[in-house]
């Protein structure tokens, strides 16, 4: 788990109160209440599975039971090793989560928020740590890894990205489903590929794009 | 206390989203007597107070949703709901686009309206186009607000908009929510665009000519 002091600050910036009110010990109670709350209704489960890339195209990579249709992220991957793995992951928190915020949203929207917040920091710790389990994964071979990607990201599609991985991973053994609109419930649930090969001259395909001002882009 | 008296400590409570005075006073059995408009009054007059310090960022979000708790508190405490609220009297059917799980935010923008004296009735999730179409046959409201989080469900929000364009003319329609923007909000063919919930209120005002 992420250390208190660590939620307790990312709640605190999720929710736009960086900076004001942190001296406010009705704010500061209402953050560790929060918090205390989502840690007791955390049913985290998560599966990966890893797949060796068989083709490089320019609009698409495949394994032998999954692509990923992004011209950008292809450009990226065209640029590593011949040995290329691909770690496919599903995270969520569980539906105990939505019931809370369901319940906090009826009582006080305020209140909610910061039960929002601490899911979504959770979720993102919890991607990390699987990043270091990908990395760990890779043993003596000291694979470098590239940054995680999530379906919508850059030119990869979301509904086809998270079709694809439904597909691929079996979301069913930690109680996900896709909706016909392709989103996921519990409401807190990540899905996602990480890269691995001993050749990773870029960690992201950002470098390829112009839109300086994207929200997304990373350096 | 008298009524004016009363009144102020409502409007103080609602604009420091002090929870626990609101119960206080609206246990009080003076603050029964008082006519509900009067109380209402107070409520949107500490209301704006709030929404101004947070359009002047004076207070944060959720020292904001504290007022709008205190608001909605002493609604359900002195069965204010659907009650005249003074000289607006519209009503906003919210909902979120067909597809879409994530209702935080138009339930914030639901309250935010409703503090500002709009008469909001709440779609909840899992509606279709048409389950909303029928509902404003039924419902008859002013505006219909829309929101959405992910892009899968633009396609949803769009097809919405152009049936309530077509079959509800004299309804204006606006749109938000992190999937999108004014130039989406545009060409999907909403009336207007709100980015938060103060936004929201103030798109209404303007759409409503308010």
């Amino acid at each position: 788990m992420p250390d208190n002091e660590t939620l307790l600050e990312w709640i605190r910036i999720c929710s736009g109160i960086e900076g004001k009110g942190l001296t406010d010990a009705k704010i500061h109670a209402c953050i560790q209440d929060a918090a205390s709350a989502v840690i007791d209704a955390l049913e985290l489960k998560a599966i990966i599975r890893v797949e060796t890339i068989i083709s490089k195209r320019d609009d698409s990579i495949c394994g032998k039971s999954i692509s990923i249709k992004s011209a950008n992220i292809s450009r990226m991957v065209s640029l590593m090793s011949d040995k290329v793995t691909m770690y496919v992951f599903a995270l969520t928190l569980g539906v105990e989560f939505d019931r809370l915020l369901k319940t906090r949203m009826e009582k006080s929207l305020a209140e909610a928020l910061f039960i929002d917040a601490a899911g979504s920091f959770i979720t993102e710790y919890f991607a990390g740590q699987l990043e270091n389990f990908a990395e760990s994964g890779t043993g003596k071979q000291r694979l470098c890894l590239s940054d995680r990607f999530s379906p919508g990201y850059c030119d990869w599609d979301l509904r086809a990205g998270q079709f694809e991985i439904m597909n691929f991973l079996d979301l069913s053994e930690i109680g996900v489903k896709m909706l016909s609109s392709s989103m996921m419930e519990p409401l807190k649930t990540i899905t996602g590929i990480i890269f691995a090969s001993d050749i990773m001259p870029q960690k992201n395909p950002c470098s390829f794009c112009n839109r300086k001002k994207c929200g997304y882009r990373r350096y | 206390m008298n009524d004016a008296g009363l009144l102020i400590k409502i409007k103080e409570a609602v604009y420091s989203g002090n929870l626990q005075e609101i119960r206080n006073i609206a246990t009080e059995q003076e603050v029964q007597l008082i006519p509900g408009p009067k109380i209402l009054e107070a409520l949107t007059s500490g209301m704006g107070m709030a929404g101004t310090d947070l359009y002047k960022n004076l207070k944060s979000v959720p020292e904001f949703l504290f007022s709008v708790d205190t608001f909605r508190e002493i609604v359900r405490i002195c069965n204010l709901k659907g009650k005249s609220c003074g000289d607006n009297n519209k009503t906003v059917l919210i909902g979120v686009a067909e597809g879409e799980v994530h209702d935080l935010g138009k339930n914030i923008v639901g309250a935010v309206l409703e503090a500002s004296g709009f008469n909001v009735i709440d779609m909840e999730c899992s509606k279709t186009r048409d389950m909303m179409l029928d509902e404003i046959g039924n419902l008859k409201p002013e505006l219909l607000a829309l929101s959405a989080m992910m892009s899968t469900c633009i396609p949803a929000v769009k097809d919405t908009v152009l049936w309530v364009n077509r079959m509800y003319p004299q309804v204006k329609v606006i749109v938000g929510g992190a999937a999108i923007d004014p130039d989406l909000a545009a060409a999907v063919g909403a009336h207007g665009y709100a980015e938060n919930a103060n936004g929201a209120v103030n798109e209404a005002n303007r759409l409503l000519g308010l």
